[in-house]
């Protein structure tokens, strides 16, 4: 007689899933801690070069973006577009928009103010060299040129 | 009197709702962060004001509506990847321009003490700079934006590397200039001894758009 006793089936006893509510929740209130709603709708194609010296921005209070790039969906030929918030704009229009959005700045930040150029990056330097312009004559010095991290450009 | 038992809630569907909620956050979530090359755009000039700069001292990268790159006092096209030790050694004050040698390297500066208080105590007496170089960034209305940031990122990583090399030559206790934790020596290395000189001019219409 054996001290182990083989042949005899063991019963393997259902896992409890009491606790999965509790896993499904602390995920959830990850997510919604952590999620941020997007506040405008990109209404152009915008697929950011990449680059490896990067520069995070730390405040995103501070941050105002212009999105420039081709209208979604648009054929190759068509020009790039200017899109300010939800809305097509043109050259003329970025200087009110920084002023604009500077003054939603406490005093003490207001030069801290960083325009985020998100451009797609089959645009031409044409469009990118006006929008420039008019942030020097807006006064928004600060600037970011939106990329993705890469570690090695090929 | 009858006392009515209360009923347990039947809490196994919870996990099912718990489980909707964590499928829209997931599907809402856009873990988007800001990052991108930084860059201060001059001010706007009232008047034209010419400053003379000497020939060995300015560096111009042109990117031209095919998007090759060139770098004055060198006949060939650049590729991308040469740009940065060209950029580099040029900021060291080397000679680069192969095919224009009589201009010469920029010229070197001896550091002056009172603009670097904190960081003087590391250094040689005898260190030099190369202070009045300028790199001049020049495209093309046609010029691609990817090739533009490209060009950009590279100068931008030769002065990283250059700031990174004199923090691992010079700085103790850090190999590189994100390692430097004395605040007022990083604002130097920053601004006095390897600050940015990047001057972007208006670009060029060379027809082809």
């Amino acid at each position: 007689m054996s001290k182990f006793r083989k042949g005899e089936k063991k019963e393997v006893g259902a896992i409890s899933t009491a606790s999965l509510p509790d896993i499904v929740f602390m995920l959830l209130f990850f997510f919604m801690v952590t999620t941020v709603m997007r506040e405008v709708d990109v209404q152009v194609e915008n697929t950011l070069p990449e680059a490896t010296e990067i520069t995070k921005l730390e405040d995103k209070a501070l941050v105002s973006y212009i999105y420039i790039g081709r209208r979604r969906g648009a054929s190759e030929n068509e020009l790039p577009k200017i899109q300010l918030n939800d809305a097509f704009a043109s050259v003329e229009q970025i200087k009110s928009y920084v002023t604009g959005k500077v003054a939603l700045i406490p005093e003490v930040d207001k030069k801290k103010m960083t325009v985020s150029l998100k451009i797609d990056k089959s645009t031409k330097m044409g469009i990118v060299s006006e929008v420039k312009i008019k942030l020097r004559e807006a006064k928004a010095f600060k600037i970011s040129y939106a990329a993705f991290e890469t570690s090695e450009i090929e | 009197m009858a006392r009515r038992q209360v009923q347990e809630i039947n809490a196994g569907s919870m996990a099912d709702i718990a489980f909707l909620l964590l499928i829209f956050f997931l599907v809402t979530t856009t873990m988007e962060s800001d990052k991108g090359i930084l860059r201060i755009l001059p001010p706007m000039e009232e008047k034209k004001t010419d400053v003379e700069i000497n020939q060995q001292n300015l560096l111009k990268v042109n990117i031209n509506y095919k998007n090759d790159i060139r770098v004055s006092g060198i006949s060939r096209t650049i590729d991308i990847t040469e740009l940065r030790s060209i950029a580099k050694r040029f900021i060291l004050g080397e000679n680069v321009r192969v095919d224009d040698p009589a201009i010469g390297g920029a010229d070197m500066v001896p550091l002056e003490q009172a603009k670097v208080p904190y960081t003087w105590r590391y250094l040689p007496a005898d260190f030099t700079i190369t202070a009045d170089h300028i790199i001049q960034l020049k495209n093309d209305r046609g010029t691609s934006y990817e090739k533009y940031l490209q060009v950009q990122n590279e100068l931008t990583a030769a002065y990283r590397e250059i700031r990174d090399d004199f923090c691992l030559k010079y700085i103790p206790d850090a190999d590189t200039y994100d390692e430097v934790m004395d605040l007022n020596v990083r604002d130097e290395i920053e601004k006095e001894i390897y600050p940015r000189k990047i001057s972007e001019s208006d670009p060029v219409n060379n027809a082809q758009q």
